[in-house]
């Protein structure tokens, strides 16, 4: 019986728990990527409400998130990415590294956005109410990368002024 | 060796057999999972002669060409765990090391766990991988129901796999049979009704994963099919759980390839019964070397598949003969 309480104990210690705090770190909410040639700049929003929106570029996504983090001074979480916004890059390749390198969170959203696109603006749950009113289809990553191996995905496309209108990707 | 309950002898195995699925790095498909179930029947059919062996009471493991048969076996088969290891380790987050590469570390981790386990004989590691089972079992029921969220049904996709590849596929992923056989001479209990468990087990839960796999990841383009279903089968969508199916996946790992060094070292046992001392190192080492040969090697491929069936086959004809003569 011993051995066995000990056994939990041992999972529960051993299942991530540590001494940094929640605040060491700033959590991605939303990012923005973009390519242009063969760089790719981003532009990323956080959860934590101290943490300024944070812009990049890089020709790697290690890159972009190396620096991403030396101008924002702390390492950044990506597990709980909830919207990404594309703009004129390689989408299935962008979208397998977030979700096998930075893992996304499996509900994250993914939609196409312009350059001059307040990122803040947008949230994930603009996108649900817009799916729960039929106004936008199912977009998260997980539906995205699935459709767009076999043929097209459909999505939603934001304009500057943050309207948007149905958008299909193609690989 | 120790003697072993049906039920320690199941979990060793099937620890085994979903480390292996786990490591996956082929698409899945209804075709694979088709042709992964003909191999299993094609293997419960090789057993055949092995069984009538040990249903009368001859061990398999009594002859010196037989030894050194399933030795050099289990050591081939411990090195291509050491692989699988080395090649899934890359999605195993773990802190940057900026001395070591972090599969280095994470393997040689495994590793040195696997010597101090093997170390200890056969009983502890039949114990907690029955433990460990339970564990395997629960988390197997979050992984259902948080799939079933985010199942569908036209992830199931006719995609153009063949089948006879994947049946060599399901071959090559099943060294196991050898080691079932070596674990079966030392278990008290009806040797054909065990073997018909172990294959009904295994044949379900491969294909229970594997489903699963198809309707959440069967469209993503991953090299491991079946942990991208694990990572995207979360529960609770505020709060991730990946260190509890990595905890469980390095257990696995870890039951693997102790219970190969075990084997291994049994074996080095009765073929060289000088030989006291460090036989776990030893069976440990030669398997990282044969990690290191074969590492450039398709582990899904044919060779394997019927190596492992010829291995299996000539060792029981050995036994039928050497019967015979007697």
């Amino acid at each position: 019986m011993k051995k066995i309480i000990l056994a939990f104990l041992a999972c529960f210690v051993l299942t991530g728990c540590s001494t940094k705090q929640v605040h060491d770190k700033y959590y991605l909410k939303t990012v923005y990527i973009s390519q242009k040639k063969d760089v790719l700049y981003s532009k990323m929003n956080f959860y934590n409400e101290s943490a300024n929106e944070v812009s990049a570029k890089g020709i790697t996504f290690d890159e972009i998130i190396e620096k991403s983090e030396l101008s924002c001074g702390k390492s950044i979480f990506t597990g709980h990415t909830e919207l990404i916004i594309l703009n004129n890059c390689d989408v299935g390749d962008t979208l397998e590294h977030f979700l096998e390198v930075w893992k996304v969170s499996p509900s994250c959203k993914v939609v196409l956005g312009s350059d001059k696109l307040n990122i803040s603006s947008i949230t994930s749950d603009v996108i649900d109410v817009a799916i729960e009113q039929k106004k936008a289809p199912k977009c998260d990553i997980v539906t995205i990368l699935s459709d767009i191996n076999t043929d097209e995905a459909h999505t939603v496309y934001f304009n500057s002024d943050s309207s948007f209108q149905q958008a299909i990707i193609k690989d | 060796m120790n003697k072993i309950s049906v039920a320690q002898l199941s979990a060793l195995l099937l620890s085994c057999d979903v480390f292996v699925l786990v490591c996956l790095t082929s698409s899945i498909t209804l075709t694979t999972l088709l042709g992964f179930s003909i191999g299993t029947a094609i293997q419960l059919i090789i057993a055949v002669p092995a069984l009538f062996c040990l249903s009368r009471g001859e061990k398999i493991s009594f002859s010196i060409a037989n030894r050194w048969i399933f030795l050099i076996y289990s050591i081939i088969w411990g090195g291509l765990i050491f692989i699988r290891i080395w090649q899934t380790s890359e999605v195993i987050y773990i802190p940057p090391n900026n001395i070591f590469s972090e599969k280095l570390v994470i393997t040689a981790l495994v590793g040195l766990v696997c010597l101090y386990i093997s170390s200890t004989g056969l009983k502890p590691l039949a114990r907690s991988a029955v433990i460990v089972g339970g564990f395997g079992v629960i988390c197997l029921v979050v992984i259902i129901l948080g799939a079933l969220s985010k199942a569908e049904i036209s992830h199931i996709t006719p995609k153009n796999a063949s089948l006879e590849n994947e049946i060599f596929t399901g071959l090559a992923m099943s060294g196991n049979i050898g080691t079932f056989i070596l674990l079966a001479e030392n278990i008290n209990y009806k040797k054909i009704k065990t073997t018909a468990l172990y294959f009904l087990f295994r044949a379900l839960l491969i294909a229970l994963i594997g489903f699963i796999s198809i309707l959440v990841a069967g469209k993503i383009n991953t090299r491991f099919p079946v942990i991208m279903a694990v990572q995207l089968s979360q529960p609770i969508k505020s709060q991730r759980i990946d260190s509890v199916f990595i905890l469980i996946f390095v257990v696995l790992a870890i039951i693997s390839l102790a219970l190969q060094a075990i084997v291994s070292a049994e074996l080095l046992k009765k073929i060289f019964p000088k030989f006291l001392r460090y036989r776990t190192t030893v069976s440990l080492l030669l398997m990282t070397l044969a990690g290191l040969c074969l590492s450039d090697t398709n582990l899904y491929s044919s060779f394997y598949a019927i190596t492992f069936i010829i291995a299996f086959v000539v060792s029981s004809l050995i036994t039928l003969v050497g019967q015979k003569g007697d």
